[in-house]
């Protein structure tokens, strides 16, 4: 019986006396003059290309490897996201793969849920299980009952989860993004018509409005703006891009940026509205790409001749900047010279933060912010705000559902998704532990665990605890003991990030299509299996129809089948034709890029309902209409949730006060999840390298 | 200094081990023979930070102590202000609530041409190489951190307890660099071992070593993902770090000290119309 608690790991870590060598009284801390692995020379060192995933922005990787061991990390000088920068999360990433709590192999709960121990098996027995277990629950016809909690949803393991669930038959793949940048990408989805996160030409861009945007933090591509920002101030002998910071705090993108602008909590929205009354009132923006490109500037008429409210109107008529100054604390001359500045300065970029969006207005203030990059008329031109192109990946291929899937699939998501519940969202984790604690809409009975730790990461950690003990079978697939792990059956440790083949479609940073490769820079250190490789073999032991869909070997094989669509691009960055040949310079270089970003392509950038940007959401009118068909019910929706707004400006960039918790009498202040570099969102906060670094340098 | 009290013979053996294959374990081995006949070179080795550039991340902070084999401080340690960092991130904040001005300035050894830390050591322990490296040699040091007080840029620091690693972490170190032992001191070397090697290539490419071959060597400079630090040879006119010490924004830290520092830093400029 192997007995785990994360304190006590933890504590020997910290106390350094707690590690002391045996047998080596004055020179402590010997290197390991170790064995050297077959395969290996004395003194023979390689360097393997590989792709960063401490956070989601994919930066290319060399890892210095010395007689089987891994020890140093260093950027990929060729990778067009990080040019060889790498940022202290990534430096780290050495004593991720070393980490002394990883786990040793797949455990089984031994006592009572959450104590702590635990007994090893082996994969077979623990994948058996597992799918004994999820084939009864399809068999009683409630595959529905089967929730996945995936911490990095984008990627090709969310593709592999997704497939899972499909042949499994559950609609619940829950992910982590209503909780760090959903609101920016539902303004992508329902203004663009491109549910992704935006990426800018910083290289040519000339000015720089940040909302709360952290970009020399927790941002999505924190190094690739690192390398921009360095360009944008010392790259062009004599021109400098301007940098505005936005924010309610004084944080380290506010410190670097030429101006900090003090604002009060969730009035982003409010501000950028009010930018826009100037630049409109003033004609200060680009009538010419309004005209052609947006839809619902003006106010238009419907089909039924009823006269729509444009958004020319409502900042005209809502936002005029004395009357933004009182709800933001931003002084209305600042607020003036600002969209002066904006103006004068094109191309100009607004940037919003997940954290901007993350309020109760948060799709609103997401959408207004995003509105002034429209009325700058910089929209998928140089030096302004880009639509990620895709990589020219083939498919796998779709997969059929039985009747028993089609049945699950059909049922209603347990966070609420597609429901009036989360009316326009993504996804609604938060909502999650209720539901589960509540049993309702249906019970959740099974419950994977992938690359998340909701206890910890999640607000109310304790109902995540109290909800999971809850659900009848909880898997984990985390390779440390981590709070949620705690609470599982089973534990199917993953590899860590040096250790696995991945195909690595990251953060949208440079817009044209980039896939970097992950590749073992190690042997995997313990008996842990790739959790790409757990969904296939789960699949496989749940037989027919699930096994059908998952037809490789092993997820390697899943990913090499998607590179044939590479093979056949004609502007990549690898010329190989031939297959082999092709991976072999994938595997040197680590990654492949198709050059350059195709400009002005309007039907790609916005496929909209109209093929226009729009300022007024066509698509969230008709979401709205399906789930609300009569007024009276819309109405009751908004009242029930506190939502003031209403009418056309419900579709259109709006702003109305956050709600928060508490009296705000009794709590006066508002608290902001500050983001450091050295954290982000806490996947990493195990590492000693990061918890040891002072949060913004060491303060004298 | 109770762990120092080794007999040197057996200290040698031990860094040899360290340093395996490749030979050299103390600057002094690594600028004189060990460095192919570069006696009476003329280099002085010097870096650039641009404060411009920078923008606080820490990369460069992480990156030195996994480079050289800088020991986790652990809890006891760090909360006692004693963990080890050659390459350290200093936060200067000046002003009031809303006129702020913070600054992050990555802080190495500024391998000073007239070092203070060199006077005051009573047993040559510290010492300047012909090429500029203000070096350490970790089997001469007796803890006094006589020299840890004399610099003014508090960029050296003592081993007050025993370096350790956790066992699996053992496997990142690095065998280029000596690890040393509690009871002496030590700092930032400019990655010296990664000069040797860089030397070691050209010769073996049987050509000189260029600009290029070192402009982003040390760790700290490799990993900037901004770009902002640059290494070279001072006395070469038409290195990146000679042309950058000309720029009007060059600055040196205490200069009034006259210890005349090779790291020279770029003033933070701010956007004006």
């Amino acid at each position: 019986m192997v007995e785990i608690t994360r304190r006590q790991t933890l504590t020997a870590l910290g106390a350094a006396g707690a590690c002391a060598i045996a047998g080596c009284s004055k020179y402590p801390g010997a290197v390991p003059v170790a064995a050297v692995p077959e395969g290996w020379n004395r003194g023979e060192e390689r360097w393997i290309a590989t792709t960063c995933g401490q956070c989601q922005a994919g930066c290319g990787l060399r890892v210095r490897v010395y007689e089987g061991r891994a020890i140093k990390i260093e950027g990929n000088r060729e990778h067009p996201v990080n040019r060889g920068g790498i940022g202290p999360k990534g430096q780290a990433g050495l004593q991720v793969l070393y980490h002394p709590d990883r786990l040793r192999g797949p455990l089984k709960r031994e006592g009572p849920r959450g104590a702590g121990r635990w007994k090893p098996v082996s994969w077979e027995e623990a994948i058996g299980d597992i799918a004994r277990q999820l084939a009864e629950l399809r068999s009683r016809g409630e595959p529905q009952a089967l929730a996945v909690v995936n911490g990095e949803p984008r990627g090709f393991m969310t593709q592999l989860w997704d497939r899972f669930l499909q042949v499994y038959g559950s609609p619940n793949h829950w992910t982590h993004h209503s909780a760090v940048d959903a609101g920016k990408i539902l303004a992508m989805t329902y203004m663009h018509g491109v549910p992704e996160l935006p990426a800018y030409d910083w290289q040519a861009t000339r000015y720089v409005l940040g909302f709360g945007a952290s970009l020399f933090e927790s941002w999505c591509q924190t190094i690739h703006l690192m390398r921009a920002s360095s360009f944008m101030r010392r790259g062009m002998p004599g021109r400098r891009v301007k940098f505005v910071q936005v924010s309610p705090r004084f944080a380290v993108t506010a410190a670097k940026a030429d101006e900090w602008v003090s604002i009060e909590p969730a009035t982003y929205g409010a501000l950028a509205l009010g930018l826009a009354h100037v630049l409109v009132k003033r004609k200060l923006y680009d009538e010419a790409f309004v005209r052609e490109h947006t839809f619902g500037f003006e106010g238009w008429k419907d089909a039924s001749g009823r006269d729509r409210r444009g958004f020319r109107d409502l900042v005209l008529e809502d936002y005029p900047p004395e009357k933004v100054a009182h709800l933001t604390g931003v002084p209305a001359e600042t607020i003036e010279r600002l969209a002066e500045e904006m103006a004068t300065h094109r191309p100009a970029i607004a940037v919003a933060d997940g954290g901007a969006a993350a309020a109760t207005n948060g799709l609103g203030t997401a959408m207004a912010i995003h509105a002034l990059n429209a009325l700058l008329g910089n929209l998928e031109r140089p030096g302004g705000m880009l639509v990620q192109r895709p990589a020219p990946l083939a498919s796998w291929k779709p997969v059929e559902l039985d009747a028993i899937a089609r049945a699950g699939r059909a049922a209603p998501r347990v966070d609420g998704v597609g429901t009036t519940a989360c009316a326009l969202g993504r996804g609604f984790v938060q909502h999650a532990p209720e539901a589960i604690l509540k049993g309702a809409p249906y019970p959740v009975k099974a419950l994977i665990l992938y690359r998340s730790n909701p206890v910890f990461s999640k607000p109310d950690g304790r109902a995540w605890a109290e909800a999971l003990r809850r659900v009848p079978l909880v898997v984990s697939c985390s390779p440390l003991p981590d709070e949620s792990t705690l609470w599982a059956d089973y534990v199917l440790p993953d590899h860590t990030v040096l250790e696995r083949w991945e195909l690595v479609e990251p953060v949208p940073s440079v817009g044209y299509p980039l896939v970097g490769l992950r590749q073992p820079a190690v042997v995997p250190l313990h008996d842990t299996l790739a959790t790409g490789d757990v969904v296939i073999r789960l699949a496989k032991a749940l037989g027919r129809p699930a096994g059908d869909a998952f037809p490789w070997p092993d997820y390697r094989a899943a990913l090499i089948e998607r590179l044939q669509g590479l093979l056949k691009a004609e502007n990549g960055s690898i010329a190989e034709s031939d297959a082999d040949a092709f991976v072999k310079e994938l595997q040197r270089a680590g990654a492949w890029w198709a050059s350059g970003y195709p400009f002005e392509k309007w039907e790609r950038a916005f496929p909209t309902p109209s093929g226009k940007f729009e300022f007024y959401s066509q698509a969230i009118a008709s979401r709205l209409e399906a789930l609300f068909p009569d007024k009276g019910a819309l109405e009751r929706h908004l009242k029930a949730c506190g939502v003031a707004t209403r009418g056309d400006d419900l579709c259109l960039p709006h702003w109305e006060p956050g709600r928060f918790a508490g009296e705000p009498d009794q709590y006066p202040f508002v608290l902001i999840a500050y983001r450091a570099i050295n954290y982000a969102e806490g996947g990493v906060r195990h590492v000693p390298a990061l918890r040891e670094l002072p949060v913004a340098g060491r303060w004298s | 200094m109770n762990a120092d009290s080794a007999e040197p013979s057996g200290r040698r053996k031990f860094l040899a081990t360290v340093a395996g294959a490749a030979a050299a374990a103390s600057l002094g081995a690594a600028d004189a023979g060990a460095t192919g006949g570069e006696r009476g070179s003329k280099r002085k080795w010097g870096m650039v930070i641009d404060l411009d550039k920078c923008t606080g991340c820490q990369g460069c902070v992480v990156a030195c102590r996994a480079e050289n084999n800088v020991p986790m401080g652990g809890q006891t340690e760090s909360e006692l202000d004693r963990a080890i960092y050659w390459m350290d991130m200093m936060t200067i904040a000046e002003g009031h609530y809303p006129e702020l001005r913070v600054q992050f300035v990555p802080m190495p050894c500024n391998h000073c041409e007239n070092p203070p830390c060199i006077k005051v050591c009573p047993v040559g322990a510290t010492h300047i190489s012909e090429e500029g490296i203000v070096a350490q040699i970790f089997t001469r040091c007796i803890g006094c951190r006589y020299c840890t007080t004399a610099c003014p840029y508090t960029r050296r620091y003592f081993n007050w307890a025993t370096p350790a690693w956790p066992e699996e972490l053992k496997k990142t170190i690095n065998p280029d660099v000596s690890v040393r032992s509690k009871g002496v001191v030590e700092k930032c070397t400019f990655c010296h071992q990664r000069i040797r090697a860089a030397k070691e290539k050209a010769r073996a490419e049987d050509r000189p070593l260029t600009d290029a071959d070192v402009c982003r060597l040390p760790a700290c400079a490799a990993s900037c993902p901004a770009d902002a630090i640059a290494f070279g040879d001072l006395n070469d006119p038409e290195s990146e770090v000679s042309r950058l010490a000309r720029s009007p924004r060059a600055l040196r830290l205490q200069e009034e000290l006259g210890t005349h520092p090779k790291v020279i830093y770029l003033r933070e400029a701010k956007w004006r119309e």
